[in-house]
């Protein structure tokens, strides 16, 4: 417990004015963009309307956040040039505890991002007594699994990287895939756009309210953030088993 | 704990790379003694210290380290050795107190007092951050980490290399002092061979990926020696017994690879001791016999 203690440590100072910066710009947009939003105006309104803005609106928190939970947080990067990757070799943790070092850091950024977005939630049922923390942790766990995927080929390729040399031709590698993988989501996303093509933007909302509000959603987004979470563990692992040539 | 006699065993240990092959090397240090590991720039020095810390796998041979196996008991040794490298591999945002707590968690045995007291002799600020420190701070800090576990076997790889005189000197005397109880052993790479020349119980010489020489200092120098001479009086000496000669405008000298039994032979002609540097030297131009 002791060494996860000290690697998680590490990590998280490395990351600190990351995190600090994320958290901060996620909290602004939820206050000043999104929550504004959600206040009450004049015009009469059903509960389910009330409900279906609300979620809307949740989605919309629930994508950021889980989007910048998930990114890279330059970590990795600044192991490599710094040397301390290859230092790794001579300490005494073992290749899976450092992988599981890494995916707790990743795991408490994203918790820490989740807290707030859990908050924005509370704020939203106090102000218009309706709960959408079911729809925006869908929303939060599938962007959050889809940026960690990201993240997880980015590691991947760059941590083949020996030194810092290396990083420039790694990262070019990492981002053509990323735009590889991008490219993927985004004709899953056209694929989508096609089905609710026809459709009004009040019946695409209602729609997107009550799937993501379901139980079965949020268990599934859960699932999927859970997946790509141990993959991102194989492949740290598997990074880490690597030695240098 | 495991009981051993060696505290490094290295056997026929091949590693190929596209220009260069750390060919078939073999060499032991006794715990409690300090090996000096030298060499030109290239010729295997950091290969061989990467083999076997295993931070690069090996094509052939065996490497124990405590007496266990580099690969297998990996771990177990990690936990008993400390390292250090020429550049500091920690992280500029990190403190002195930062470092300690890195540590702590992942050696059992790390002693907080001990660290302490390294970076109060070192002159440390516990709270600067490492990115201000100069290169020797920023040496004396890897040290002081490497120190502060009760390493048995400490590695160094070139890490006394652009220090200055004074630095040098300290670390090296901190490193006699870390050896006083007979159980530690110190593996010391390095081209700079007056530091070694200081410290070292063996010397272990390698060129071009082969060890040419390996065994304790005093008798290596004992035994080589430069014979001068006129050139012509070169044509006396026998071929077995020279390593290399260099010539100039007055003369040649001779490296001589056994000193007592060439001053028995020839002896009208002057032997003068060798030192670590010319043995280095000498033997690097073995090849070309005769250079200048």
């Amino acid at each position: 417990m002791k060494l996860y203690r000290s690697l998680v440590f590490r990590e998280m100072k490395l990351s600190r004015r990351y995190s600090i910066l994320s958290m901060i710009l996620f909290a602004l947009l939820e206050v000043f963009l999104i929550l504004p939003l959600c206040l009450p105006d004049d015009e009469p309104s059903t509960a389910e309307e009330i409900y279906i803005y609300a979620a809307v609106m949740a989605l919309i928190a629930a994508a950021i956040g889980g989007f910048i939970s998930g990114m890279n947080n330059g970590v990795n990067k600044a192991d490599i040039a710094s040397g301390w990757k290859r230092y790794t070799y001579v300490l005494p943790a073992t290749s899976k505890q450092k992988a599981a070092a890494d995916l707790i850091a990743k795991l408490l950024s994203v918790a820490r991002i989740g807290l707030l977005l859990a908050a924005f939630t509370v704020c939203v049922m106090l102000i218009r007594n309706v709960f959408v923390l079911k729809n925006a942790l869908s929303v939060f766990f599938f962007v959050a699994a889809v940026s960690l995927l990201f993240d997880t080929v980015y590691c991947g390729i760059l941590m083949i990287a020996k030194s810092e040399k290396d990083i420039k031709k790694y990262t070019v590698i990492a981002s053509a895939t990323g735009l590889l993988l991008l490219r993927f989501f985004s004709r899953l996303e056209f694929g989508l756009t096609q089905k609710m093509a026809g459709k009004t933007g009040e019946e695409v909302m209602r729609r997107l309210a009550d799937v993501s509000g379901s139980g079965v959603m949020t268990v599934t987004a859960a699932a999927a953030f859970a997946t790509v979470s141990l993959l991102y563990f194989v492949v740290m692992w598997r990074s880490y088993e690597r030695r240098e040539e | 704990m495991t009981d051993y006699e060696n505290a490094v065993e290295i056997s026929g240990v091949t590693k190929k790379y596209d220009g260069f092959t750390l060919d078939n090397i073999s060499f032991t240090i006794p715990k409690g003694c300090i090996m000096g590991f030298i060499g030109q720039n290239g010729a295997g020095k950091t290969t061989t210290i990467r083999s076997m810390l295993h931070i690069t796998d090996i094509d052939s041979g065996v490497i124990k380290l405590l007496g266990l196996d580099h690969v297998k008991d990996e771990t177990e040794i990690k936990k008993r050795i400390a390292v250090v490298f020429d550049e500091l591999p920690f992280h500029d945002i990190f403190t002195v107190k930062d470092m300690s707590r890195i540590f702590k968690g992942m050696y059992p045995e790390w002693d907080e007092e001990t660290y302490m007291k390294y970076t109060e002799r070192f002159g440390l600020p516990m709270k600067k951050k490492i990115g201000k420190f100069s290169k020797g701070m920023k040496m004396k800090l890897q040290i002081a980490c490497a120190l502060s576990h009760n390493a048995e076997l400490l590695v160094m790889d070139e890490a006394t290399t652009g220090l200055d005189p004074v630095v040098r000197d300290e670390i090296l005397h901190i490193f006699m002092e870390y050896l006083q109880d007979g159980e530690r052993s110190i593996l010391m790479s390095s081209h700079i061979t007056s530091d070694l020349e200081k410290i070292a119980d063996m010397v272990t010489f390698i060129d071009r990926g082969r060890i040419l020489l390996s065994g304790y200092k005093d008798e290596l120098i004992e035994k080589h020696g430069i014979l001068k001479c006129d050139k012509e009086k070169l044509s006396e000496i026998d071929a077995e017994d020279i390593v290399s000669i260099r010539t100039n405008s007055f003369g040649a000298e001779v490296m001589i690879k056994d000193r007592e039994s060439a001053s028995c032979k020839y002896r009208e002609a002057v032997i003068d001791p060798a030192t670590l540097d010319d043995i280095m030297l000498y033997y690097v131009h073995r090849d070309a016999k005769e250079w200048s």
